[in-house]
């Protein structure tokens, strides 16, 4: 993906799930809150970090250690907004909303995508399995919790969330596999970022 | 493996874990509902003084009860679900209440969040369901729709539309000590504690 395509794309998902009065609208169910708006305000990170960030330079010495933590801090943040309490935060306070938005752009989706470009396979083999496994225990404990999680939102709809995380965790499974089977072994960070550029 | 990519996995390890830590009261309140809880245990926050009416549509302050603890509850006159459980549960609690020392002492109040709907007849019609109002038991609503939303916000109520005409809420009872500061939120089927809690605030 061009630069320029990558910016248009970031723009656009913006526009639709961060600017209000739209995000409250993304925001009124808890499916859509989980599985939608912060998912693709995480995209719209990623797009920034993979392609609108320096691109790794094949041949320089290896990132590795520095892409690794990226994605930690990737996960430290997605992990923070996966708590229900802020979650319920960010639906009744506009500036917890306007904090979650940036952080999940900035201190998720770019860190995730500027490592994701840097792993290597083992790595993001590792980083893929881990998000599988994930949507597993966020899918198990939103389908099985009898309380409510969240006081924004009504109980009913935290199996609705549990059962599509189920979802979620088999098309990871369908796609890791797909590209494992597809990817004849060439797929190292160099390969990708050649192709990509 | 270089210096910089090792500090910057420490860094972020440190800042991670803090955030989280910070973020749950340290892994203590991951709901919103334990997060209000402990709040309040920690720094009992006074209730606004806002004009409530019974359901004799005669004026009722919070401050008129001050020195009494009161056991409060917020609910709707239509709710069908936990609102009835409530009810039940304060008609319980108002026969040990007047069966002990704690007469006069404790006063349960009932509050209704949907004013518009909820005026000084369905709130005594509430209150006929279980045993109508007296002194230990009033029955009370914010006219003001704004001031109903300040006593929302005070104690974290959270009141969601349920699509069906009617309202979703996370029910509690809110334990209001003797200087009129809430202290303690309970589960809505929890009496036996917010009980005890009141005598301990006697």
């Amino acid at each position: 993906m061009s630069r320029r395509n990558a910016i248009l794309l970031v723009i656009g998902l913006l526009l639709i799930v961060a600017v209000p009065p739209f995000s409250w609208w993304w925001e009124a169910s808890l499916v859509r809150h989980m599985l939608l708006q912060i998912p693709l305000l995480i995209l719209a990170g990623v797009l920034l970090g993979a392609f609108v960030a320096p691109r790794p330079v094949p041949g320089a010495q290896s990132k590795q250690t520095e892409a690794a933590a990226a994605v930690l801090l990737a996960a430290f943040c997605m992990t923070f907004w996966m708590l229900p309490r802020w979650l319920d935060a960010a639906v009744g306070d506009h500036g917890v909303d306007a904090v979650k938005i940036v952080s999940l752009v900035l201190l998720a989706g770019v860190p995730l995508g500027w490592g994701w470009v840097r792993l290597g396979p083992v790595a993001r083999g590792f980083v893929w399995f881990q998000a599988i496994s994930m949507a597993l225990v966020l899918g198990w404990l939103y389908a099985a919790y009898p309380d409510r999680l969240c006081n924004s939102y009504l109980v009913s709809e935290q199996p609705v969330l549990g059962m599509a995380m189920f979802g979620v965790a088999a098309f990871l499974g369908v796609v890791g596999v797909a590209i494992v089977m597809i990817g004849s072994g060439d797929h190292t960070a160099a390969a990708e970022s050649a192709t990509a550029s | 493996m270089n210096g910089r990519g090792i500090v910057s996995m420490l860094l972020v390890l440190l800042l991670g874990a803090a955030a989280l830590w910070w973020g749950s009261d340290g892994f203590t309140a991951f709901t919103a509902e334990n997060a209000r809880r402990l709040e309040v245990e920690r720094s009992p926050r006074p209730l606004p003084a806002v004009a409530l009416e019974d359901h004799l549509g005669a004026p009722v302050s919070l401050d008129d009860l001050s020195g009494k603890v009161v056991l409060l509850d917020f609910v709707y006159t239509r709710c069908t679900m936990i609102c009835v459980a409530l009810g039940q549960e304060f008609a319980e609690l108002r026969g040990e209440i007047e069966r002990s020392d704690l007469d006069g002492r404790v006063v349960l109040v009932t509050v209704s969040f949907d004013p518009e709907h909820d005026g000084p007849a369905q709130l005594a019609d509430y209150a006929n369901r279980y045993g109508g109002p007296d002194a230990a038991w009033r029955f009370v609503r914010a006219p003001a729709e704004r001031e109903t939303r300040q006593l929302l916000r005070t104690a974290e109520v959270t009141v969601v539309p349920d699509g069906f005409g009617g309202f979703v809420h996370n029910a509690a009872i809110y334990v209001i000590d003797p200087e009129g500061r809430l202290v303690h939120i309970v589960d809505s089927d929890a009496s036996d504690e917010a009980l005890e809690l009141a005598r301990g605030l006697i």
